[in-house]
């Protein structure tokens, strides 16, 4: 078995646990190329059957209209069922001041709108689409998480996978983050989307955009939500999108690479880590991603 | 390209976390941005062991409580590299890692006899089957890279282990903070002319898919009239006829990862339709002869909940994807981390090969009824 075919089938394997372990799984759906290969692989894993899980998606507000343009015509060509919760409604519920910074990101909100939805919608599974390659708390992590009533991750107890046996149990009120992705790399992803031919949001690749250059070298697209000073730089330049996030924290790369193929090799040679590349937020702290995900993040 | 599962074990500060970070150091996989980050909390140098150790409790104790995943690639392999505790606390954290690998690296300390805890790990290798043991005598540089040293860890090494039938043994004297022997060849141990530890890896292959063994099939689960299921062993003809205690059927079409096909192997993800989906359920095993149904087991677990006192106790069995009562009168007390033997008697039957039994093929969790929690892992070792 070769390791993309080893990756599809332990991906399709912890999918069909969830469907066959939980009464109301959904599959988080953010519109960026991780939680698109979950949805292609969630139909592998059912057909001919349709897939049995409604996507979620925790709307930020801020997303890219490519990406919001980009779910609802998957939704609409493969018929699914989707979701849709924001982060300013929870917000609002929480009378939480939106950020004052100059890139007013909503990313941390986020766990908010969906721990209401999990509530809500009655949810006991989250499929996401974290990767362990991504930070070094989610090298730490099972493929069936737990949450306890309060969302809470408990990086100190976690139940013990032996041969990935996942053991989704639960009381009411708790519920499983699962990632079927945990053992993918970014280079994984874009091999698989190479070989299965998955169509993504045209951001993923090279084309020209209004950019506000940072201090070290970083390019955020021009949106409404950045408070531009008087001394930004705005430059248009030929740039593409490593990770897919709100336009206020995610910053673009300089790309020529305009087709799967380009990507990878521009992949192959790059020296800096996805999220290093592209993650405003994440350079924050060092145990940013653990302490967010204990507070219920994906 | 290929997937080889790898763990590191071995006694606390033996410098497990060290010598991956050396693995991925070397073979160009930290990315400057983390490099940098590692570079300036060594204070100049990279602090390698902190790659692995990704919980703030780990970097404040300076120990790895639990397994972290990393991953590298060579030309013909993907490596998933799994980094496992070695305090003895943490010992089921070990298992639990080590569970699912092909290949040990196992490290031992130049520096001091071998220990208790690098004892227990050999025997929890031996228990679960793995095969593949690449042993590094560590910290080769501190002992000014001498070749009595490393014979003499070799001799203690092997006064301890129980080799399996057909396992391989490969010694390698390494120093992972100087990079000796780990990516690199040594220049500083002429006296050893073997391979590097990346190159051991690389001429590892583990041992094969059971493809000519008897077709075993286990149902996960029925859904729109289908069934989904894994190919535990063997292959799948679609005019096979499969057999569950008296019972028999037949499938008509069958789909792999989605695909159409009349053929599969060992470990995939099949579909299955037919005319007698509704007489499979979740946890059965089919074969093209029936499996052996069976309650009373003696299973030898590794313990990782907390300490039970003797007594009759019930816990939730999984293997696969079939749940049963397990019923256990424990003798002695159990803590955790301990492997014991244990019978048990199940609310009612499971499917189960003797041929996988033997091959340690047949592997439970124990589930606590009330909190669900994880509580220990085993293999079935006989049937009653």
């Amino acid at each position: 078995m070769d390791h993309l075919q080893y990756l599809e089938t332990e991906a399709i394997e912890i999918l069909r646990e969830t469907a066959f372990q939980f009464e109301r799984p959904v599959l988080l759906f953010s519109g960026g190329k991780d939680s698109i290969c979950m949805v292609h692989l969630a139909r592998l894993a059912f057909a001919p059957n349709p897939i049995p899980f409604t996507l979620l998606h925790i709307d930020t507000g801020h997303n890219f209209t490519e990406t919001l343009t980009f779910r609802d015509e998957l939704v609409h060509t493969m018929g699914l069922s989707i979701e849709v919760r924001s982060v300013a409604e929870a917000m609002r519920k929480r009378e939480i001041a939106e950020p004052k910074s100059k890139f007013p990101s909503r990313n941390a909100m986020q766990s908010f709108a969906l721990l209401d939805a999990i509530q809500e919608l009655n949810i006991d599974a989250c499929i996401g689409g974290g990767r362990r390659d991504e930070d070094k708390a989610r090298a730490k992590e099972r493929i069936f998480s737990f949450r306890d009533q309060e969302g809470t991750w408990n990086p100190l107890s976690q139940r013990p996978e032996p041969w990935n046996m996942l053991n989704g149990r639960i009381n009411p009120g708790e519920n499983v983050r699962v990632f079927p992705l945990s053992n993918w790399t970014e280079l994984d992803v874009w091999n698989y989307i190479q070989r299965e031919q998955i169509a993504l949001p045209s951001l993923y690749f090279a084309h020209e955009r209004l950019c506000l250059e940072l201090p070290d070298g970083a390019l955020m697209a021009y949106n409404p939500y950045v408070r531009l000073e008087s001394t930004d730089a705005l430059v248009e330049c030929s740039v593409r999108f490593r990770t897919i996030g709100d336009m206020t924290c995610t910053a673009a790369i300089p790309s020529r690479a305009s087709s799967v193929e380009e990507v990878i090799a521009e992949l192959n040679q790059s020296q800096i880590s996805e999220r290093g590349a592209t993650r405003l937020d994440d350079r924050i702290s060092e145990a940013g991603m653990e302490d967010r995900k204990r507070q219920g993040y994906f | 390209m290929r997937i080889l599962k790898v763990f590191t074990c071995g006694n606390v500060d033996d410098g497990k976390s060290t010598l991956l970070g050396r693995l991925l150091l070397d073979s160009d996989s930290i990315s400057v941005d983390i490099l940098h980050q590692l570079t300036e909390q060594g204070g100049g140098v990279p602090n390698l062991a902190l790659l692995t150790d990704g919980l703030r409790a780990e970097r404040s104790m300076g120990i790895t409580i639990d397994v972290a995943y990393k991953f590298f690639t060579t030309k013909h392999t993907k490596y998933i590299l799994v980094d496992t505790p070695g305090h003895q606390e943490y010992t089921r954290n070990m298992y639990a890692g080590a569970s699912a690998c092909e290949v040990a690296l196992v490290l031992i300390d130049a520096l001091k006899p071998i220990e208790a805890q690098t004892r227990k790990h050999l025997e929890i290798m031996e228990t679960l089957g793995i095969t593949h043991l690449i042993v590094a005598v560590n910290k080769m540089d501190a002992v000014d890279f001498e070749q009595a040293v490393f014979l003499e860890r070799q001799s203690e090494v092997k006064a301890v282990l129980n080799p399996l039938e057909n396992q391989h043994l490969h010694w390698i004297p390494i120093s992972a903070l100087a990079g000796e022997n780990v990516v690199k060849s040594t220049q500083a141990m002429p006296w050893y002319t073997g391979p590097s530890v990346i190159e051991c890896l690389e001429s590892i292959t583990p041992p094969t898919d059971m493809l000519n063994a008897m077709p075993l099939l286990e149902i996960q689960g029925i859904y729109g009239g289908t069934a989904y299921g894994k190919l535990l062993q063997g292959t799948i003809d679609i005019k096979n006829t499969w057999h569950r205690g008296t019972q028999t059927l037949g499938f008509k079409e069958c789909y792999v990862n989605g695909i159409p096909t009349a053929v599969a192997a060992p470990g995939d993800q099949v579909t299955l339709l037919g005319s007698d989906i509704q007489i499979l359920a979740r946890g059965q095993q089919w074969g093209k002869e029936s499996p052996l149904q069976g309650t009373e087991f003696t299973v030898e677990l590794c313990w990782m909940g907390a300490a039970m006192e003797p007594g009759a106790m019930e816990f939730i069995l999984r293997r696969g994807a079939a749940e049963r009562i397990a019923r256990i009168a424990l003798p002695n007390r159990i803590n955790p981390n301990d492997i014991e033997h244990i019978n048990m008697s199940l609310s009612a039957p499971i499917d189960v090969l003797m041929e996988r039994i033997a091959a340690k093929k047949e592997r439970i969790i124990l589930i606590d009824a009330q909190t669900n929690a994880t509580l220990a892992a085993g293999i079935i070792k006989s049937i009653a």
